[in-house]
């Protein structure tokens, strides 16, 4: 991995990479999605509720008003500790 | 706005990765926090889809291997090695400190219910970032390119194909796709 950023940031302004990387991010999009899909199935062991929806909406607003994402998730895991139990 | 020193740099690498990996069960995961935290502070957006492409494509921990290439975009050497010890210190210091309380508290109830209410907010920051990166490849209105390379991407991981052949086709698409001369 070392060896590859080295490389990579030794032919970073040659024209094809920045294609490659365009290229790329679409993929790198979708992939993300597919994670968030596994982190959500894997993490709620299939069960649906509503006040995990609530929880989701609510970190959105929160993202939305720039909270600060380690807080999000910080605040959003003391809500499932004291709600879920 | 002052350009951070080099020390600044190094030590919000240790913090950033630190705090990450401490937020974050597993290394996917941890890219949504880690965009927040990086993209606009440490790196621009297109070096960070270099570093979650180009990490998915070579083997090992995804948790490390970000950290390397992030480090080593934004603070060179050190700032590997600032970012390694971030991403390696909590799990360190979990397994030879508090082992013993996380395997009391892994089959405790409340531990399951933290990370479940922490799952809906980790999956709608990826989804933003998903979205967020998906904006960039289309900066204005819907393009066709990015368009078509996020249709085919999706069919090929549904289709079971390993992250990263499809992420090495899309970007041997976009090096055709893109060529200015050919479209």
């Amino acid at each position: 991995m070392f060896a590859l950023v080295a490389f990579l940031h030794r032919i970073q302004r040659e024209a094809w990479l920045s294609r490659f990387v365009e290229g790329l991010t679409p993929a790198v999009a979708v992939l993300i999605l597919t994670v968030s899909w596994k982190v959500l199935i894997n993490g709620t062991d299939g069960e649906f509720s509503w006040l995990m929806v609530g929880v989701g909406a609510a970190s959105l607003l929160a993202y939305l008003w720039d909270v600060p994402a380690p807080l999000v998730i910080l605040i959003a895991g003391l809500i499932g500790a004291i709600a879920f139990r | 706005m002052n350009e951070p020193s080099k020390l600044q740099v190094w030590f919000r690498l240790f913090w950033i990765f630190l705090k990450v990996n401490l937020l974050t069960t597993a290394g996917p995961t941890s890219i949504g926090l880690l965009y927040k935290e990086c993209v606009g502070k440490l790196m621009t957006e297109p070096q960070f889809v270099e570093a979650v492409g180009f990490s998915n494509l070579v083997p090992g921990s995804e948790a490390l291997k970000l950290a390397m290439f992030i480090g080593y975009t934004s603070g060179g050497i050190p700032g590997v090695v600032a970012a390694l010890l971030g991403a390696t210190l909590p799990p360190t210091a979990i397994m030879l400190t508090v082992a013993s309380l996380l395997v009391r508290f892994q089959g405790q109830d409340w531990m399951r219910d933290f990370i479940k209410g922490m799952t809906p907010a980790i999956v709608v920051l990826l989804v933003l970032v998903a979205w967020q990166l998906f904006r960039v490849a289309n900066p204005r209105a819907l393009q066709w390119r990015p368009l078509l390379l996020a249709s085919l991407s999706f069919f090929a991981l549904y289709l079971g194909i390993a992250p990263q052949y499809v992420l090495i086709g899309a970007g041997i698409m976009g090096v055709i796709l893109y060529h200015p001369r050919r479209f």
